[in-house]
C-alpha cells in the first residue's frame, strides 16, 4: 500500500470517528480524532502530513459540525504548526510526557474553537467538552503504537534511529 | 534531499502558516458575514456527504440483517400487530375524511385558501452526530428531493425542527430544543399565542413571553400557529408540563414537554407547506 493511501485511509476513518454517534458520555469521552491522526502523522511524517493538509481536514471537520467554517481550519493549522516547531523537542520525551506534551496542544486547539464559537456564534459551549482533551492524550501512545506496528516502514527515522 | 533527514521542517513552513492562517481567518470573516456561504457549504457538503453515509452505513447494515434474521414467530406477530393498528388508522381516516369534506366546505364559505394537505416526503436520519453541536441532526435527502432552508421537519408525533443547511445528498436540521431556535405557537384551547424556545435540553422547552393574565394551564396541547409562515398551522408542538408565577418577573415561566420524539425517531417528515395537496410519500 502507497503512503498516500494509508494517510487517506487514516485520515478517513478519524473523520468517520470524530462524528460517530456515541451515547451521551461516549460522546463527551470521544477523542479529537482528525487532529490526533494528523499529530501523529505530522510527529512521523513532518513533510508529508503539513499544515497545508491540516488546513484541509479543518475544513472538513468544521463542514462535518455545521460551525463557522474556517474555525477549525485556523485551530488545526495552529495545533499543526505548534507540533511542528516543537516536534524535536517531543520525540525526545518519554511517550507520558509526550501525551502531556499532546494534551496541551489539543487543549490550545479545542479553546481556539470556543473563543471563537464564544466571539462569533450562539451555539452552546460546554465545559464537558474538555474531557476529550483528556481522553486524546491517554489514547497518544497506542495511536503511536498502531502507527509503529501496522506500517513500520512508512514512520521508522532510519538515520536518526528513532520510531 | 539531505536537510530532509537532519531537519524536520522545511524553512517554508512559517510563510505557508501565515498563509493558511490568513485564510482561515478570511474565510471565517466570509461565513460570518454571508458571502458566498451557500455555496462553500454546498461544495463541503458534498465533500463531507460520503463520510456521514460511510458512519451510517454499519447500523443500516446491522438494521437490514436484523430484518432478515428475524424468525417467523417474531414477524407474525410483528404483522398482528400493524393489522390491528391498520385496522385503527383506517377507522380514523373515515372519520378525517368526512371532516375534511366538512372542512372545505367551511373554508369555501369562509373564502379561505389555506392548504390543509401538504406535500410531504419521508427522510431518515443518517447515524452522525456533532461534538459540538449536539442539536443538529442529519438527514438523507438534500437538493436532489428539493429540500430547502426553512422547510419544516416533524415526526409522527409533532414538530422536530426545520433545515438550516442543504447539501447534494444531505441536510441539516437544527431541533425545536436547540437554544437558537424559536418557533411562534398557540394554545390549541385558548388560542393564546406565544414563541417556543429550545434549552439545549432532551425534551424540555420554554413558552417566552406569556402575560401573566394569559390563558395557559398545564396539560394544554400547544401547537404550531403559522404566523412566521414556515411552519403550516395546527401541529403540535408539546404539552404545558409546568407552569410558575415568579413574583419579581413579568411573564410567566411556562415549561414544555416535546410532542415529537426528537432523540428516538429515526424517520421524519419533511413538508412542503405551500404547495399542492399531492401526497409524495415513499
Amino acid at each position: 500500500m502507497s503512503k498516500v493511501f494509508i494517510i487517506f485511509l487514516s485520515l478517513f476513518t478519524a473523520l468517520c470517528l470524530s462524528v460517530f454517534p456515541f451515547n451521551s458520555w461516549g460522546l463527551w469521552f470521544n477523542p479529537l480524532w482528525p487532529l490526533l491522526t494528523l499529530l501523529v502523522w505530522n510527529y512521523y511524517l513532518p513533510n508529508s502530513v503539513n499544515i497545508g493538509i491540516a488546513f484541509i481536514i479543518g475544513l472538513l471537520v468544521d463542514a462535518l459540525g455545521g460551525g463557522i467554517v474556517g474555525l477549525h481550519s485556523l485551530s488545526f493549522v495552529i495545533s499543526v504548526l505548534l507540533m511542528n516547531i516543537f516536534c524535536v523537542r517531543i520525540k525526545m520525551f518519554h511517550v507520558l510526557q509526550q501525551s502531556l506534551c499532546v494534551g496541551a496542544i489539543l487543549f490550545i486547539n479545542l479553546s481556539i474553537v470556543f473563543l471563537g464559537i464564544l466571539f462569533f456564534d450562539d451555539a452552546p459551549v460546554y465545559l464537558r467538552s474538555y474531557l476529550a482533551v483528556l481522553s486524546s492524550a491517554i489514547m497518544w501512545p497506542f495511536m503511536l503504537w498502531l502507527l509503529s506496528t501496522c506500517c513500520p516502514s512508512l514512520v521508522c527515522d532510519k538515520k536518526l534511529g528513532w520510531h | 534531499m539531505t536537510y530532509q533527514s537532519i531537519f524536520t521542517k522545511s524553512p517554508k513552513v512559517g510563510v505557508k502558516a501565515v498563509f493558511l492562517l490568513l485564510l482561515s481567518i478570511f474565510l471565517i470573516v466570509t461565513d460570518l458575514q454571508g458571502w458566498c456561504q451557500s455555496k462553500l457549504r454546498y461544495v463541503l457538503s458534498a465533500a463531507i456527504a460520503p463520510i456521514q453515509y460511510a458512519v451510517d452505513y454499519p447500523r443500516s447494515l446491522y438494521l437490514d440483517l436484523k430484518n432478515n434474521l428475524a424468525s417467523q414467530k417474531q414477524l407474525l406477530h410483528e404483522n398482528e400487530q400493524l393489522k390491528a393498528q391498520q385496522l385503527l388508522m383506517h377507522i380514523q381516516m373515515q372519520k378525517l375524511l368526512a371532516l375534511q369534506a366538512e372542512n372545505k366546505q367551511l373554508r369555501a364559505l369562509l373564502s379561505s385558501s389555506q392548504y390543509l394537505n401538504v406535500r410531504t416526503k419521508v427522510a431518515a436520519l443518517l447515524a452522525v452526530s456533532s461534538a459540538t453541536d449536539k442539536n443538529i441532526i442529519v438527514l438523507n435527502q438534500g437538493a436532489n428531493s428539493s429540500v430547502y432552508v426553512g422547510q419544516p421537519v416533524v415526526d409522527a408525533y409533532g414538530v422536530m425542527g426545520q433545515v438550516i443547511e442543504v447539501g447534494p445528498l444531505t441536510s441539516r436540521v437544527m431541533l425545536v430544543n436547540d437554544p437558537r431556535s424559536a418557533l411562534p405557537v398557540e394554545d390549541n384551547r385558548s388560542e393564546q399565542r406565544a414563541i417556543v424556545q429550545g434549552r439545549g435540553l432532551a425534551n424540555l422547552v420554554t413558552l417566552n413571553h406569556v402575560p401573566k393574565t394569559a390563558d395557559v394551564k398545564e396539560q394544554d396541547l400547544i401547537v404550531t400557529s403559522g404566523l412566521a409562515a414556515k411552519f403550516p398551522q395546527g401541529y403540535p408542538v408539546g404539552r404545558v408540563v409546568h407552569i410558575e408565577d415568579n413574583p419579581g418577573e413579568q411573564f410567566l415561566t411556562v415549561d414544555l414537554e416535546l410532542s415529537a420524539h426528537v432523540n428516538r425517531s429515526r424517520l421524519v417528515l419533511l413538508v412542503w407547506p405551500n404547495t399542492a395537496e399531492e401526497n409524495d410519500s415513499e
